[in-house]
């Protein structure tokens, strides 16, 4: 089992903006966080310091 | 342990591998010949009867793919979503310190609310004061410079940014911004102040080559611009980060090969991002175009043709689910669009539309009945949601579609409905290009503003 793509670690994350990757349907966290981007799809998320815990 | 609601599995073509991606998670991995069917018998709870390679397990629950017991699953995304969506140590801003704008955009929603006028400075104030005024938790302001053309009203967003900047420094808190611009005015000089002054990131709409893009996005005066904005992007690539939009319709999908031939003469393919929006046919005079707009489903299809293409020319591909507790800001209480004179909004679609409007920056923010109705919808309202095996990604999709275009005020599901599968092959794709060296590693991954 090889990961192409890492999961999130398994939490829905949030991010400094307080939105949320959407992906590309209308979502501002990749642009607006300021965090670093994983790098390799475009979103926050790996980068993200704000994790709401379940 | 068991198995995950939101598992799905993918068969590849070659030697019996999958594909497999969860959605609370989003991590896609691939499975050899050899683990495949352990991972399917460890899915359905035959832990005893197969030999397990090393790691697996934690690997599967790393994904997701498998979880404890106990865990409800839409219950914890649904705890997740309120907790979100009522945070208040942001707040994001949409400001549109004009409406008035140098394009003439056949398919502009903004149609009977564009006027001139500029953000008075009195209204800069209360702007200001209001942000000071938001909750004592405030740790980040996100502001997105929208319009009308936002460059028309440059000195504004200077100004207020430079306010914004000073105010969050106090708090020790941090401030970011970006902007949708039609590109017309971003020329060089102009990249470097609204870098100077915290813009990382602007979105700018082609919608073909020259004469497909004129006719679409024309100046007030009915000539083109699509040179003007092309020359643009070349001159502030470096210094802004910059993704292409594409609004696509049935009438230029056919097209968007002839952008990207001009995009890659200019060498800017591995120097920002693109991305394909579905044209929309919102209320009032946008209804015009909707007859040429796509269904939601015909232009899934059409979308994963256009990034089978763009990667099959080496692009790099951003489009890729993620978990997410709200679809966007419209629905969380610290999020607001501002008009030029000081009107909020939960939704980009309704700025400037009276009914839509739930308070003024100058007064405390109440919960009348419009905000309410933002507040409070919800896909966890719906069984059809709860059900959903996408509902981490989609998460009732755009609520202005429930709460405005849909009569019934019901939920209208994502893309991901369609073509997830397709996208999800797509990504493999990609990550197997770059294994090969065919794909070079793009720094602008796309991303998007509406519009």
């Amino acid at each position: 089992m090889e990961y192409i793509v890492e999961p999130t670690g398994g939490e829905v994350p949030d991010a400094p903006c307080g939105l949320n990757a959407c992906g590309l349907n209308g979502c501002l966290i990749n642009v607006i966080c300021g965090a670093k981007a994983c790098g390799l799809y475009g979103c926050l998320i790996d980068a993200c310091p704000v994790l709401i815990a379940p | 342990m068991k198995a995950s609601s939101y598992n799905v599995i993918l068969p590849l073509d070659a030697e019996q591998a999958y594909l497999a991606f969860n959605c609370a998670s989003c991590g896609l991995a691939v499975l050899n010949a050899d683990t495949a069917p352990i991972f399917q018998a460890l899915l359905e709870g035959n832990l005893l009867d197969v030999k397990t390679p090393a790691n697996l397990v934690e690997e599967m629950r790393r994904g997701a793919f498998l979880i404890d017991d106990e865990i409800d699953e839409v219950a914890r995304l649904e705890a997740i979503h309120w907790a979100s969506r009522f945070q208040t140590n942001t707040l994001s801003l949409t400001i549109a310190p004009t409406l008035a704008c140098n394009l003439r955009c056949l398919y502009c929603y903004e149609q009977d609310v564009r006027r001139g006028g500029r953000m008075s400075a009195e209204t800069e104030q209360q702007i200001v004061d209001f942000c000071q005024a938001n909750d004592r938790t405030l740790r980040h302001l996100s502001v997105v410079w929208y319009g009308g053309e936002p460059l028309l009203a440059k000195g504004i967003i200077l100004h207020l940014a430079r306010r914004f900047r000073e105010m969050m420094d106090r708090r020790e808190g941090t401030y970011t911004s970006s902007m949708v611009s039609n590109g017309y005015l971003l020329d060089r000089a102009t990249a470097l102040e609204l870098r100077e002054h915290g813009v990382e990131f602007v979105q700018v709409t082609l919608d073909g080559p020259p004469a497909v893009h004129d006719s679409r996005r024309p100046r007030v005066g009915g000539r083109g611009s699509f040179e003007t904005i092309l020359h643009n992007l070349t001159e502030i690539v470096d210094l802004l980060r910059v993704v292409i939009r594409v609004n696509v319709d049935q009438t230029n999908q056919e097209m968007v090969p002839g952008l990207l031939d001009i995009l890659e003469a200019e060498g800017l393919k591995h120097k920002l991002g693109i991305y394909f929006a579905q044209l929309e046919a919102y209320e009032a005079s946008h209804k015009a175009v909707a007859k040429r707009c796509f269904s939601d489903q015909s232009f899934s299809r059409v979308e994963t043709q256009l990034y089978q293409l763009a990667l099959e020319r080496g692009w790099q591909i951003g489009k890729y689910p993620q978990p997410m507790a709200t679809y966007c800001g419209a629905t969380r209480l610290n999020a607001f669009v501002i008009d030029p004179w000081g009107n909020l909004y939960k939704c980009w679609n309704t700025i400037g539309d009276e009914r839509r409007r739930v308070g003024h920056v100058s007064q405390v923010v109440t919960l009348n009945a419009e905000h309410v109705r933002w507040l409070v919808t919800s896909p966890f309202k719906y069984e059809t949601c709860r059900r959903c095996p996408i509902l981490p990604i989609c998460m009732g999709g755009c609520p202005y579609n429930t709460l405005v275009e849909n009569v019934e005020n019901v939920p209208r599901c994502e893309r991901w409905r369609y073509n997830l599968r397709d996208i999800l092959m797509l990504r493999y794709e990609m990550s197997r290009k770059q294994r090969q060296g065919q794909t070079a590693v793009n720094p602008v991954q796309p991303a998007s503003l509406s519009r």
